[in-house]
This record gives structure tokens, C-alpha cells and sequence, in this order.
């Protein structure tokens, strides 16, 4: 029993809250709705040790524009909810993506639409996250596959944040958030915790007439520094209106057009830092039939390829922008696939065709607001 | 950099502005509210870099455009959850909101309640022209009943939103009405909400010369009268109750409520009262002890 003692058991959502934690979170906001609220318990039940101001708001727009008020503050900031809260923050995520501030929010699936079933499990906002909020600017989706992913990339998700001044979304499900994982201890004490909070404007005295390019559209890699409100020689305007390089509204042509590459250049950006990780193989290298899963269903997978010979698995937790041909040289390694996830349509499945070309042979969807049973898995294979 | 013995130059309205000029319509009341607004800031001598001020969407809100500060011009309706969470993380700015009455009573109303009931140290002020003006004229939460307009031909059926009631009973502590009309009067008030210690509102009537033929600056002109130096006392809530639930031939301006209460703030015992969480050091949280809670 010796090895006990170096282990822990730990649920998706604790482990998401003590990954926000470890990043140096100080705001958290949220309105409870399940299968979200036990980040919000989790993190009111810390935030005395932690120095952590957690706020129940009023309802989920609240919620969303009081985190983004808080990061344009200068701290780090979260909100989470599952789908339909966050089909109520959508507007505010706009805002965020406009005005270029760093954003983390977490979304605990449930099946949908609507109020649906609410204690239930789905993977089935996939293409919701992705798409959310009128328009187009960059945004980064990461989906854990088990506790240890949820803590590492949740801390990863406050420097990616602040690196890149974008909204980064976690995308879990209750099958995750609920599950509890026995962990070696280690796998949450080591690791790389550098704190990274990118691009920060320096007080500027003494040169009262210069203008602060908060949004200078010539920057290269599109991430102009940012400055905290109360720092000397920085005023800015944070603008949901399109705007100018200072922050007013313009709507002028070129200046419209220039704001819009600055704030895409990102994902190129993204892509060329390398700053995302490629999908994970487990199982044998070579393998007859791969399956290809997302998020909370690497636990279900695994399992089911311990009953398969010739079977392995390949998991994406890094979802959104994908390296498209870094992608495509691991798919290349497929000999034949099966892609398992939570919902109709095969939504992630459509998603790899239309980036990458490339196609999954099969698809095993389940929607009934079930995880995945092995068994399940296992037939399928076997039929 | 200022040396220890060289006193600043006294900040004056010039130091709020920019170099743009506010698109309104002429003779719009948001002019002589950024007028009032603007002396206020620079009698308080707030230093643009200390302020931070969140607007809502609406021509009340394109003042983001023509002032030089920090600040953000937001979603519609959501000035304030903005404003709330700047003033929790760091209490040392002064932050003002800003919005229109269809912004904060409108579509925003459920944040204004809650946000009074919170009460944090904030000054909201909203342009009351009891009309939609950017979006060309439709009724807004103030509109009197009746009022016809382009989305409510046949008139208004439901009875208007008393913004000051409201306020009273979602215990707002300084709760005002200014016109901006009267250019000196409302700086009192803005300067008065602003140096007060917790959530301000001031509601001020500034007519819409173009879409609102009806609330005209003659109609709130020969209706308004001041509460001060008619034996109202602000501290008395029935009195202030009373007086809010006047409007027709009389319309009350000034101060209606105030008093001393705790902040949201004030009453989280995890920070020190004025501690910025900026401040915070992030590098290296340890988490050991958390840890254990899981084995």
C-alpha cells in the first residue's frame, strides 16, 4: 500500500480548478449551472488561502463581461459554465476577441439544446465553442482528455491567454468534470509552471504628447503590447466598436481591414510558435485500426484497446488551431480509423475532413447523454 | 518624471479631451454633459490615468471617443458587471460607467439592480433622454406612457421604469437626478458621486433634439425644480421615496438619496480594504498543501 500515499484522487473540474490556481488566478466569475458549478465550489472553498476573489454573479453575461473586466484590469481572470450558460456569454467572448484581452473560459458540456439534460454527458459543443460570436478572430480551444491534462492545460491555457491576448476555451464534458482519476502526485508537482503574461506596456513619463499604439496593426505577429489601466503614458480605449490603433472607433476601409489581419495574424502566429501540441498516440505504433477520439473520451479508449490487438488510439486534446500539416503527417500513419465522440453528427470527425482532408473510415457516435462504455467500443471493432 | 519638489500643473478640462469632436446633433444634451462631466474631473483633479471609465452602447456612449482616459466602450447593456469587476481588482481607480437610459434600464436593467445591491464604489450616470437616439428613434424604458414613436406608432402602452425608485429600493447610496441643462448643478452632482464611497447613480435628463419631440429642453426646463433649499433631506430613504415618485408637472433635480455603507469590497476579508490584486505575486503558487486535501 506504500504507493498510495504518492497518489491522489481528483475530479475533471478539481483538477481544472487547481490548474486555474497554480496559474496565479485572482477573479473568478460564474452562475451556477451544472456540470460547471464544482469549479465554482472548488474555487470559493480556496480563495482565502489562495487570495482568490471568486464572485456568484447574476447571470452568465455577468459572468463573462466581469472576467473581462478584470483581466483588462491586469489580473488573471476565468469564467466557467456548461453550453447554455455559454451560449449566454457568446456576446461578451466577442468582446473579448475585439478588444484583444486575454480570456479563460471553461465550457462543461451537457447534452443540448436548450436546458436538455442537465446532469447528463455530451460532447456535442464542439462546433459551438469553435464558432461562437459574430465574425471571426482568433481563438484557441484546448479539450483534456483526464484530470492530469485538465490541471496542465488549464495552467497552460492563462499563459497562452496572456502570450497571445485572445480568449482560450476548455472545453470539457460531465463525463470529465465528474469523473475521479487516481493520479500519481507527481503528475501535478512536476512539470514547467513559468508564468508567462506576455506583451506588457512600460509606464511612459516624461513624454506626455506620444500616443500609445495600444492596437498598432503594423506588429508582425499581431500581439501589440497590452498596458494595465493605471500605468503613467498608456491610455487606451478598449472598443467593442472596430477601432483605431489607439482604441477609438474608426470605421474607415484600410484601418477596418488592418485591424482585422492584425487580429487574425495570431492563429499563423500560433501555429508558427508551435505553441500547440500534436494529437497523442497510445497503444502500438503500428496498428490495423486506429481510434481517433477527443477530450474526455481518452480514458474510454484506452481501455478499449487494452481488449484489442492491432488496435491503437490517437488523442487530440489540443483542438483548435490545428498545425494542419504537422496534423496531417500523423494521420498519414493511419492505416484504417474509427472516430468515437459524444454526439450526432461527428462533429470533430467533419472538423479534421474540412482542415485536413482527411477522412475517418468509420464513426462510432453516441448522443444519449451516456459516456462511452468499452464494451461498446469493443463491439464495434469486433463486428 | 515630476521632481519631489515641482508641483504638477492643476489638470483642466483640456486634459480630458482629445482632438476629436463629439458627433452629436447640435444642441444635444450630451454635450453639456461631458461639459459637466469633464469640470467635474478636472475640480477633483482625477488624473486621466487613475480613471477608468466603461460606457454601454448608445450616442451616450460615443463619448468613449472624445475623452482622453482609461477606459472601455463595451457591450450594450453591460457597462457595469465591466466596471464592478475593475473596481473589485483594483480599488485604486476611480471608475465611472456610463450608458443610456435604454442601456442601463433597458436591456441592462438586471445588472443595474444588482449592481446597486453590491454596492461598490462607482459612479453611474445615465444619459436619460427617455428615447432610443442612435437607433433613430424608437421608446425607451423612460418613455412616458403614450409617447409615439417609430416602433410604438399607436403609443406607448406600458407605464415607464422610475429609475430613482428603483434605485432607492435595490439600496443604491447616492442616488441623484441631473440635467444637462443646468451645466453647474450637474457637476455638483457627478462630483459629488464621484468623491462618495460606494455605488452612485445619477440620472440625467439631457433631451434628444432630434428624436424626441416630446421631452424637449422647454418641457424639462419649466418642470424641473432643485431639491436643495427645499428642506428635502437626502439621509430621510421615505423622503427620498417621495419625492421620486414625483413626475408630470414637477420634476425634482438633485440630491434625493445618500448614506454611509460598507462596499462589496470593503467586506471581502481576504484583501486588505484597498489592496490591489495586481499586486499579488503569481510566480510560484504553491499547491502542496491543496494537494493533500485529494489523497
Amino acid at each position: 500500500m506504500k504507493n498510495e500515499k504518492n497518489k491522489i484522487l481528483i475530479s475533471g473540474n478539481e483538477a481544472i480548478a487547481l490548474g486555474a490556481i497554480k496559474a496565479g488566478l485572482k477573479f473568478y466569475a460564474a452562475y451556477p449551472m451544472t456540470p460547471a458549478s464544482s469549479i465554482l465550489h472548488f474555487l470559493a472553498g480556496h480563495e482565502h488561502e489562495y487570495k482568490i476573489l471568486v464572485k456568484q454573479t447574476e447571470d452568465e453575461l455577468a459572468a463573462m463581461n466581469m472576467t473581462i473586466g478584470a483581466s483588462l484590469a491586469g489580473v488573471r481572470a476565468m469564467c466557467a459554465t456548461a453550453g447554455g450558460g455559454f451560449a449566454l456569454m457568446v456576446e461578451g467572448l466577442g468582446f473579448g476577441g475585439m478588444i484583444e484581452t486575454p480570456l479563460v473560459v471553461g465550457v462543461v458540456s451537457r447534452p443540448g439544446p436548450a436546458t436538455s439534460m442537465p446532469t447528463w454527458s455530451a460532447q456535442g459543443d464542439l462546433r459551438f465553442v469553435m464558432h461562437a460570436a459574430p465574425d471571426e478572430f482568433p481563438r484557441i480551444i484546448l479539450a483534456p482528455g483526464d484530470a492530469a491534462e485538465a490541471y496542465h492545460l488549464t495552467f497552460r491555457a492563462f499563459n497562452l491567454a496572456d502570450k497571445y491576448q485572445l480568449p482560450v476555451i476548455i472545453l470539457s464534458d460531465k463525463n470529465l468534470a465528474e469523473s475521479y482519476f487516481t493520479v500519481e502526485q507527481k503528475e501535478f508537482s512536476e512539470g514547467n509552471f513559468a508564468i508567462d503574461r506576455g506583451r506588457i506596456a512600460q509606464a511612459l513619463t516624461g513624454q506626455p504628447n506620444s500616443t500609445y499604439l495600444r492596437y498598432d496593426p503594423s506588429i508582425p505577429d499581431g500581439v501589440s503590447p497590452r498596458a494595465i489601466p493605471g500605468t503613467p503614458g498608456r491610455l487606451f480605449l478598449a472598443n467593442s466598436d472596430e477601432h483605431d490603433e489607439v482604441g477609438y472607433s474608426e470605421e474607415d476601409s484600410a484601418s477596418r481591414s488592418a485591424q482585422m489581419d492584425k487580429r487574425m495574424r495570431k492563429i499563423a502566429t500560433i501555429i508558427k510558435n508551435q505553441s500547440l501540441g500534436l494529437p497523442k498516440w497510445y497503444g502500438p505504433a503500428k496498428a490495423n485500426l486506429t481510434l481517433i477520439c477527443w477530450g474526455s473520451n481518452k480514458g474510454v479508449a484506452l481501455a478499449a484497446i487494452s481488449q484489442l490487438p492491432d488496435c491503437n488510439v490517437l488523442h487530440f486534446s489540443e483542438l483548435y488551431p490545428l498545425d494542419v500539416p504537422r496534423v496531417q503527417a500523423e494521420l498519414g500513419k493511419i492505416k484504417r480509423s474509427l472516430c468515437v465522440e459524444g454526439n450526432y453528427s461527428g462533429q470533430f470527425a467533419d472538423y479534421l475532413y474540412e482542415r485536413t482532408g482527411y477522412q475517418v473510415n468509420e464513426r462510432l457516435l453516441k448522443y444519449d447523454g451516456r459516456p462511452f462504455w468499452v464494451e461498446e467500443i469493443v463491439a464495434k471493432v469486433k463486428a | 518624471m515630476l521632481s519631489d519638489n515641482q508641483q504638477p500643473t492643476p489638470l483642466t478640462i483640456a486634459d480630458y479631451a482629445n482632438t476629436m469632436f463629439p458627433t452629436w446633433c447640435p444642441g444635444c444634451g450630451n454635450h453639456g454633459l461631458l461639459v459637466a462631466m469633464k469640470q467635474a474631473l478636472a475640480e477633483l483633479q482625477l488624473q486621466p490615468h487613475k480613471l477608468f471609465f466603461v460606457w454601454g452602447i448608445g450616442c451616450s456612449s460615443n463619448t468613449s471617443n472624445w475623452v482622453n482616459v482609461y477606459g472601455a466602450h463595451s457591450l450594450h447593456g453591460r457597462a457595469l458587471p465591466v466596471a464592478v469587476a475593475i473596481k473589485l481588482v483594483n480599488p485604486a481607480l476611480t471608475v465611472i460607467a456610463e450608458g443610456g437610459d435604454g442601456d442601463g434600464y433597458g436591456i441592462g436593467v438586471g445588472h443595474f439592480i444588482h449592481s446597486m445591491r453590491r454596492n461598490l464604489d462607482i459612479t453611474y450616470i445615465v444619459h436619460n433622454n427617455q428615447i432610443y437616439g442612435l437607433t433613430t428613434g424608437q421608446a425607451s424604458p423612460t418613455s412616458d406612457k403614450g409617447m409615439k414613436s417609430k416602433s410604438t406608432p399607436c403609443g406607448v402602452i406600458e407605464r415607464p421604469i422610475n429609475p430613482l425608485a428603483l434605485a432607492i429600493s435595490s439600496n443604491a447610496t447616492y442616488i441623484a437626478r441631473g440635467f444637462s441643462g443646468d451645466v453647474a448643478h450637474l457637476k455638483q452632482l457627478i462630483m459629488g458621486g464621484i468623491k462618495h464611497r460606494g455605488f452612485a447613480l445619477i440620472d440625467v435628463l439631457q433631451p434628444c433634439v432630434t428624436f424626441n419631440n416630446q421631452n424637449t429642453y422647454p418641457w424639462v426646463q419649466e418642470r424641473v425644480y432643485k431639491l436643495e433649499g427645499t428642506g428635502h433631506d437626502p439621509k430621510d430613504k421615505a423622503q427620498a421615496w417621495q419625492r421620486a415618485q414625483e413626475w408630470g408637472d414637477k420634476i425634482p433635480i438633485g440630491l434625493f438619496f445618500q448614506e454611509d455603507r460598507l462596499t462589496y469590497r470593503d467586506e471581502i476579508d481576504q484583501f486588505a480594504k484597498d489592496e490591489s490584486l495586481l499586486d499579488h505575486d503569481i510566480s510560484n503558487i504553491d499547491i502542496s498543501k491543496t494537494l493533500e486535501e485529494f489523497k
